[in-house]
């Protein structure tokens, strides 16, 4: 294939804006905090006149019209959020008049987080305080990629949950969304590519049924067909597979 | 789906795809060497009439040299121009065999290469047999130039058609040869993509739901027993997930269970304790009252023996008084029955 010698320095400058702003990108030191609601379900799910038949009670109270809730917080960013970056303490918060029947620590990753805190304070635990509609958490070093996970049984609420906290570096703790960028990329490009290979093939060749000219147009076809179906079934992460459930 | 059963889709997939792109590329390789011959084969067609061509302008130039030095030399030259000519014309006869038209055209310039052969070995009889002059009249009044014209011109149209000819092939070669390209680059990429997605989506499912294992397992370290991994998919993994799921729910109800006996036993400890403490207290209790009922008696004997003391004193003088009044009415003897009765009285 013939290249204008012409065109190699344009292309040469091209790619090197294009690596330089991937590096850019790579190399951005950002620090995010974020949660996720796992689950968030009521504790009983009938209906009709046997819901009023039934009692269910948990440390006293009735626990008919509870909420099953799982939060995750995690650190998404690169960067460490350290003890001292803590401002205020963090909390995962409900709607205003719901009342936190019970909560605990399920899940955290590294698994051994409370141990550590532990090590150096022998009473502190994950969870600090639980005043109200608020569970208050110790602060902890959480490196990227730590995450503690939270399970909630509370009442007086229709399940919103929100983590807040005043931590240095972060503008606010975030609630998370799966980025599909990719996904969109891959089906428009697909759908492109499958566009040009039909209008790339000629019409004659059809007719004469000319193989050999009609082939490449096929190959590039299944390759838009395969970028479009890869991006239509591309795999949700299992975060986003539990928040779908959750919601 | 079974990760062996994915294994061998794959497999299966990775091989249709190998065996898709290289039918295709053979295809197309296969019609790029047919439109190469039949370019090659045009291009053979204008080599042998240009050959043709030279052969005849040869074949007239060892005659007249013939004619002119009389050398046996170029007379086997000429002979053997004659041949090659003919063999030339069988060779354009043979290549264009496969086009109707041309093969026509050929046809009439074989005569027309025929009658000039025939005539040039006329002359050439004829200055055999006659000499130089009539050989040399025959040549300026015959019809040279008549049949160099025609020639050319039977020649320059079979050209012309296999030129024509020759460019569609050219072209038909140009497009075949980026067909070929783009065969090969579309089946390469096609094969890179379907790879790199295949290996990245399939390594991308084994990573995850290792990491999934990996993490509850490390928190089942740390006693967190209620944490389950998703079971939704039928393969190994999906079985490995129940199977840990069971294994932790055994873990959590054995642990709680475990936790339930525990308190169990501090109950049954303090209350062992309690009672224990509880029938101690009984048995001093009781202790208690029997010493103070044994107390009650020696008070109650105390004061009986007391009264019996405040009483002695008393009865004694009765019994003084009694027996000095026997002493008395009696006399001596019945003096030492009065005695043993006072020693009765003092045992008593």
């Amino acid at each position: 294939m013939f290249i204008d010698t012409r065109l190699l320095a344009p292309i040469a400058t091209c790619i090197g804006i294009v690596i330089s702003i991937i590096l850019w990108f790579l190399n951005q030191h950002r620090k995010e905090l974020s949660y996720m609601v796992l689950e968030r379900h009521p504790v009983l799910n009938l209906k009709g006149a046997a819901r009023n038949q039934l009692d269910i009670r948990f440390d006293g109270h009735s626990i008919l019209d509870s909420y099953l809730i799982v939060v995750r917080i995690f650190n998404r960013g690169h960067l460490p959020v350290n003890v001292s970056d803590y401002q205020t303490a963090m909390f995962v918060g409900l709607n205003p008049g719901a009342e936190i029947l019970a909560a605990s620590v399920i899940e955290t990753i590294p698994a051994d987080l409370e141990d550590r805190i532990k090590s150096k304070r022998p009473e502190a635990v994950l969870i600090e305080k639980i005043v109200q509609e608020r569970i208050f958490l110790t602060p902890i070093l959480l490196n990227p990629g730590d995450s503690v996970t939270l399970q909630l049984l509370a009442r007086n609420t229709a399940g919103a949950v929100a983590v807040h906290g005043h931590v240095q570096g972060i503008k606010r703790i975030t609630c998370w969304r799966e980025k599909r960028m990719w996904t969109k990329i891959l089906t428009y490009s697909g759908a492109m590519v499958m566009a040009f290979a039909m209008l790339g093939v000629q019409p004659s060749d059809i007719i004469e049924f000319s193989l050999e000219h009609i082939l490449p147009w096929v190959l590039i076809f299944l390759i838009g067909l395969v970028l479009l179906t890869a991006g239509i079934y591309w795999p949700k992460s299992a975060e986003s597979m539990s928040l779908q459930a959750a919601n | 789906m079974r990760i062996a059963t994915r294994l061998s889709l794959m497999f299966v997939g990775a091989a249709c795809i190998v065996l898709v792109i290289g039918l295709t590329s053979y295809i197309s390789v296969s019609n790029l060497i047919a439109d190469n011959q039949l370019f090659s084969h045009s291009r053979e067609v204008l080599q042998e009439l240009n050959m043709l061509l030279y052969n005849l302008s040869d074949t007239v130039g060892t005659q007249r040299a013939y004619m002119i030095t009389g050398q046996e030399i170029y007379l086997d030259a000429y002979r053997a121009l004659v041949a090659s000519t003919n063999e030339s014309l069988q060779q354009i006869r043979q290549l264009v065999s496969d086009n109707p038209v041309q093969v026509f055209k050929v046809d009439k310039l074989g005569v027309l290469v025929k009658e000039r052969l025939a005539s040039l070995e006329a002359t050439t009889q004829l200055y055999q047999q006659k000499g130089v002059e009539p050989a040399f009249y025959r040549v300026r009044t015959g019809n040279s130039l008549k049949f160099r014209i025609a020639l050319h011109r039977a020649i320059d149209e079979i050209k012309s058609s296999e030129t024509e000819l020759l460019q569609k092939r050219e072209k038909e070669l140009k497009r075949s040869a980026s067909s070929t390209q783009l065969t090969i680059i579309a089946g390469s990429c096609l094969g890179l993509i379907l790879l790199t997605l295949f290996s990245y989506l399939f390594g991308r499912y084994m990573l995850n739901n290792l990491a999934q294992l990996i993490r509850a397992v490390d928190n089942i370290k740390y006693n967190r027993f209620d944490l389950s991994v998703p079971t939704n998919s039928d393969d190994e993994f999906g079985e490995l997930s129940t199977a840990f799921n069971a294994v932790s729910h055994r873990l959590l109800t054995m642990s709680n269970e475990l936790s339930k006996r525990e308190e169990e036993i501090v109950a049954l400890m303090s209350a062992m304790q309690s009672s224990e403490y509880d029938r101690s207290k009984l048995a001093a209790n009781g202790l208690l009252g029997r010493f103070n009922n044994v107390i009650q008696l020696h008070i109650k004997r105390s004061a009986a023996i007391q009264k019996s003391l405040a009483d002695l004193p008393l009865a004694v003088e009765v019994i003084l008084k009694s027996w000095q009044d026997m002493l008395q009415s009696k006399g001596t003897e019945e003096t030492a029955q009065t005695d043993t009765k006072l020693r009765q009285f003092d045992r008593s």
